[in-house]
């Protein structure tokens, strides 16, 4: 039996050689990441690069090909009573059009063993208590988000995983999110939350994990991969450019499109010097202030291995490792 | 697993669905059991008990069994058993068509447990639609009888009321069936066209061609005779000649011709649910 006082305070979700194929569609590909309780991670990646398969073998709907994933060292269909411990709101359309809000959030209350006085209060946190008793089919996409909150939020759990929740709020409601996010992360629950858009999550997460076509392209803290790409320079051979630049100075660089280069470095000058011994012109360099929807770009749309060993044949083409 | 069966339970009752069918099943009731109760003491066919009939004419004298066809009625005819039928394929095949079965799943990651908490509740609101049926049935053909036909009502008699209460039985069955019906074919349109179609149609399609061949104890396994077969316990021509071999069309108890009904939606229901534990939910 795990009971909720089983898991500790802090839930870590590990991720472990997890792969999924449909047919010939391999949409999940040999992932590995932890995410860290007390932090809020950003599952990003564009469309259709498996974040949403990943959540949902993480909860016990979609059969793993191989691989696991454990919250607290458990697998999700092991739990008892899981909406105690995790939290989930995975699509904005999971609801029946003649159901009332209220009426979805008890359904759920019954199963978590919590009292329905617990589903009012959780309709007045997100706001929806006006709305409560009218029937979802008349909800808008924000309060379906609200809702959706709601439910996921019904066991008060120690782990939220939220599948774009940011889909359809608007900027007033992404900030609301954010602070309510804030929140209960301050109070040291694990939190993921998956979206396509970057911009929408950059100043909400602590972490980001980033997928594409199924494969881990990187993880760690928005303040590290912020901090990975400080120049821009623009020349006519930016493989050439990059293996010189990591042969004479270490630094590392990866293709930024456009025939440019990200360069990690914000040393101008010594870009423009390497340039100049390796007999390359330079056609445009600028030091670049950590834009990392840049980089989230670069990373899915023209990935390569960040080292020019790798790098080095063509400058951006994918090369499968 | 008591907080996952009101949870169904819940589910079944907090939308319109229910009592709309409901209200539709009962006046459909009401219709044929006033239809039926016209009947009474007309003489059918080469019927009306004279020498030389082959087949008795259940209407010719109010007995006990023609009063279980009377309150029966829409069940007899294959009319109201569709819905039931339509309301367990609904229940179940909205849940993926409105994708609450994500959610479903995640409050209660054994399968196992949701579906045999979602039969119970199926079994529920099947008690339920009996009763509302049995209510509509016996209001709509009791005032023909009583003020129409000039009859007795006999609704003092236990063997009536025992017909009414086996109806339970029969409705939990026909919401069974379509509760496995919609697990198997998890498109709801798809699973409504076939479902209805295979009680409407091919029943109906069953029937004749059996009879026309003669098969009769082939008939007694058809869903729809198997129903009647259940209802009217206490033989209707009562004392009438009947030719021995239609009798083959009937079990001789009750009780056997449901096991059979309730063997064929347990065997539908625990492949509906074996694949739906199997299946991934995307």
């Amino acid at each position: 039996m795990t009971h909720r006082a089983d898991i500790p305070a802090g839930a870590r979700i590990e991720i472990r050689d997890l792969t999924k194929r449909f047919g010939d569609v391999l949409a999940v590909d040999d992932l590995t990441f932890d995410v860290e309780p007390g932090r809020i991670t950003g599952f990003l990646g564009p469309n259709g690069a498996g974040k949403t398969t990943t959540l949902r073998m993480a909860l016990g709907l979609v059969r793993p090909t191989s691989g696991t994933v454990t919250i607290g060292g458990t697998p999700y269909g092991r739990l008892h009573q899981p909406l105690r411990i995790v939290g989930s709101a995975l699509e904005a359309t999971n609801f029946h059009p003649g159901r009332s809000g209220r009426d979805h959030l008890l359904v759920l209350a019954d199963t978590a063993g919590v009292k329905p006085s617990r589903v009012d209060e959780l309709l007045a946190l997100v706001g929806l208590s006006d709305a409560a008793k009218k029937r979802a089919g008349g909800y808008s996409m924000g309060m379906r988000q609200r809702l959706l909150l709601a439910a996921a939020m019904i066991g008060d759990p120690r782990v939220l995983l939220l599948d774009e929740p940011t889909n359809g709020l608007d900027p007033e409601g992404i900030r609301w999110l954010r602070g309510f996010l804030r929140e209960l992360s301050a109070q040291g629950r694990t939190i993921l939350i998956s979206s396509h858009l970057l911009a929408e999550v950059e100043q909400t997460v602590d972490d980001v994990v980033i997928i594409d076509r199924g494969r881990l392209i990187r993880s760690g803290s928005i303040a590290e991969l912020h901090g990975a790409v400080t120049a821009v320079v623009r020349t006519s051979d930016p493989a050439a450019l990059a293996q010189a630049l990591f042969s004479q100075a270490q630094v590392t660089c990866e293709p930024a499109g456009d025939g440019s280069l990200a360069v990690a470095s914000d040393d101008l000058r010594l870009i423009g010097d390497v340039a100049l011994r390796t007999g390359l012109p330079v056609w445009e360099l600028r030091r670049q202030g950590g834009d990392l929807e840049q980089l989230f770009f670069s990373l899915t749309d023209n990935h390569v291995p960040a080292s020019p060993e790798s790098a080095a044949p063509v400058g951006m083409q994918r090369t499968a490792s | 697993m008591t907080g996952a069966v009101r949870s169904e339970i819940r589910k079944v009752f907090t939308t319109r669905l229910w009592w709309g069918m409901a209200l539709g099943m009962a006046a459909v009731a009401a219709m044929i059991s006033m239809g039926f109760a016209a009947l009474v003491g007309a003489n059918l066919g080469d019927g009306g008990g004279g020498p030389g009939a082959n087949q008795g004419n259940p209407f010719a004298r109010m007995t006990a069994g023609t009063a279980q066809l009377i309150y029966n009625a829409g069940l007899v005819q294959q009319m109201t058993s569709l819905f039931p039928l339509a309301l367990g394929i609904l229940l179940i095949t909205s849940e993926y068509r409105h994708k609450t079965i994500t959610a479903t799943f995640l409050s209660t990651p054994n399968r196992w447990i949701v579906l045999i908490s979602k039969m119970i509740a199926v079994a529920v609101i099947g008690g339920v639609y009996a009763v509302v049926h049995a209510t509509a049935s016996v209001a709509g053909g009791a005032s023909i009888l009583a003020l129409v036909k000039d009859q007795p009502t006999l609704l003092d008699d236990a063997e009536v009321w025992k017909s009414l209460g086996i109806g339970v039985i029969a409705f939990i069955v026909w919401t069974l069936f379509g509760f496995g019906i919609g697990m198997l074919i998890r498109n709801q349109i798809a699973a409504v066209l076939v479902g209805v179609g295979a009680a409407f149609v091919v029943q109906i399609a069953l029937n004749i061609i059996f009879t026309i061949k003669e098969w009769y104890s082939a008939m007694k396994w058809v869903p729809g005779n198997l129903t009647s077969n259940m209802l009217v316990t206490s033989d209707p021509t009562a004392g009438q000649s009947v030719d021995p071999a239609t009798t083959a069309q009937f079990f001789d108890h009750w009780w056997q011709a449901a096991s059979v009904l309730f063997l064929y939606a347990a065997v539908l229901a625990v492949v509906g649910a074996f694949l739906t534990t199997r299946r991934d939910v995307t």
